[in-house]
């Protein structure tokens, strides 16, 4: 049905977004850039692509942050451009999307507060997809329960912190940290559960690609809280219910101790364990960098299918990782590291 | 006569040696900092954006350092040793590097709560961040080495300057290698010293 019916609401808006995606740079690009000697070289190389003229009015010296910044910018505008063309289905999908940009910038907001940074200087580095009205409230906050009655209750996010904003003990680094898991696995759990009442190819391609992420998730979590205060009970509440480690790999995962029991844990499933076979041989690769590699597949595969949403959360992600691979070849060429240039994650 | 000469050389090799061995921990410290600032940026990578996860935006605004340099005779006990093997001799005083949150005498009155500078970044962090860390903390240590190595550096080359004058005014034929040495470092423009 979505052949015939797609293309009236949507087929100008995924016609934008297959334009965009043909300007993400390809392996010549970034060759180019691999042989700069300096941030204004890239600068110039970076003219020649669909970023244009984007860093023409920034002052000299350049800075990484700055080419990380007016990367993001650009990526922006084309995302709003492609919301404001939207229709109402289409936009309430890419509203999901934001979802996850605000989580990050409530983060931002209590850790900045915890941390007694000035509120102004925290809200210019949140991310635009993310910001909603009233984000600056957060830094009166001091704890989980005030966040959520002051602020998140009249957001998007309210569904996913009313259970679990109960807390009015005074925010520390590790309730920070669950706060963030805990809202962002609510939030894909909400995502998936959407992307699956679609139906059709939209639910295939973004049910695969967030099964991933949710797997993702909880490998890194598990790694990353071993040797840590996050209890085994603590980081098993962070685990999503969906996934195809759901639920015997994350039985297993929830009771695994150092890094050995997690390749264990995933060694069932041929994909992740592929993944982790890489990253044990490979000395220039990390497992976070064969994560990335995997996630640029099946996000390249998702614009293989026509007349369905994946192709706009696709776009963003490639988008996403392509600021990733400049920004890492902007830091190799600054500190003097030009060996490590070649260790970002071709697209095309 | 003859004495003066050796002597001469003497200060000399100490010198030369002290030079060494304070280029020697430089590049220690260089080297430390190159992996801790890329393995800083690959960290950053991992994390994403993640509201700028990793950038000054979570420095707490009331910072506590997590290491100082100790200052003892060489003579003095062995007290708390942070690494025995960075241990740098300097002016008849023993200089290490030690820990702050193994100090075992804190009054009441100081908080003894210490928090690791990499939970300003979260507690999940990737291991990346982990080595960064490790990276700087290692171009901490390897800095109190360098200055110890300086400072040895600076005093054996007045020592040898003294012996070398010493010798020219009595007559003791200073070897032109000296002479040629001396005029080297005093045009170097501090490039050693």
């Amino acid at each position: 049905m979505e052949l015939l019916t797609f293309n009236k609401d949507d087929g100008f808006t995924e016609a934008v977004v297959r334009g965009y995606r043909s300007g993400i740079l390809d392996a010549a690009s970034y060759s180019n850039l691999g042989q700069c000697d300096s941030l204004e070289d890239m600068r110039m190389h970076l003219q020649v692509t669909d970023y244009g003229t984007f860093l023409q009015n920034e002052p000299s010296p350049l800075q990484t942050m700055t080419i990380s910044e007016k990367c993001t910018e650009k990526l922006v505008d084309e995302f709003n451009y492609v919301r404001c063309n939207a229709s109402s289905e289409l936009a309430k999908f890419m509203d999901y999307i934001t979802y996850g940009y605000m989580i990050d910038n409530v983060v931002l907001l209590l850790t900045g507060t915890l941390h007694e940074r000035d509120t102004s200087e925290l809200l210019e580095k949140c991310h635009p997809l993310g910001k909603f009205q009233s984000l600056a409230t957060l830094a009166i906050t001091t704890n989980a329960k005030d966040a959520y009655r002051l602020v998140l209750v009249d957001t998007p996010l309210a569904p996913y912190a009313q259970m679990h904003f109960n807390d009015a003990h005074d925010f520390t680094e590790l309730n920070i940290e669950v706060i963030r898991n805990t809202l962002y696995k609510a939030y894909l759990e909400d995502f998936y559960s959407y992307c699956q009442s679609l139906g059709g190819s939209t639910a295939e391609v973004m049910g695969e690609i967030l099964r991933f992420e949710a797997d993702r998730r909880a490998i890194n979590i598990t790694i990353n809280s071993l040797d840590t205060e996050l209890t085994k009970e603590g980081r098993a509440e962070l685990y999503c219910n969906f996934g195809d480690l759901y639920p015997e790999g994350i039985a297993r995962l929830e009771r695994a101790e150092n890094h050995d029991a997690v390749r264990a844990a995933v060694e069932p499933y041929p994909q992740y364990r592929q993944l982790f076979q890489e990253a044990t041989y490979s000395q220039e690769k990390s497992l976070e960098d064969c994560f990335f590699e995997y996630e640029v597949k099946l996000n390249k595969l998702s614009f293989e299918q026509q007349f369905q949403y994946g192709v706009f959360y696709s776009y963003l992600k490639l988008k996403e990782q392509e600021v990733r691979n400049i920004v890492w070849i902007a830091e190799c060429i600054s500190q003097d590291q030009k060996a490590r240039i070649s260790q970002y994650i071709p697209i095309w | 006569m003859a004495g003066v000469g050796e002597a001469v050389d003497e200060a000399l090799m100490a010198y030369l040696k002290d030079v060494d061995e304070y280029q020697t921990s430089m590049a220690e410290v260089v080297a430390a900092c190159k992996a801790g600032m890329l393995e800083l940026a690959r960290a950053r990578k991992s994390m994403g954006f993640k509201g700028c996860a990793v950038s000054q935006l979570q420095y707490p605004s009331r910072m506590k350092a997590s290491r100082k340099v100790v200052v003892k005779d060489e003579n003095e006990g062995e007290g708390i040793l942070a690494n025995s093997d960075n241990d740098q001799f300097c002016d008849g005083k023993r200089i290490f590097v030690e820990a702050i949150e193994s100090i075992p005498e804190q009054t009441e009155d100081e908080d003894p709560v210490f928090v690791d500078p990499i939970k300003w970044f979260g507690v999940l962090v990737p291991s990346s961040l982990r080595v960064s860390q490790k990276g700087f903390v290692r171009a901490v240590e390897s800095a109190a080495a360098a200055s110890a190595a300086y400072i040895n550096m600076k005093r054996d080359y007045a020592r040898y300057k003294r012996m070398a004058l010493f010798g020219s005014l009595h007559g003791t034929i200073v070897p032109p290698l000296s002479r040629n040495v001396i005029y080297f470092i005093e045009n170097s423009k501090g490039k050693y010293i």
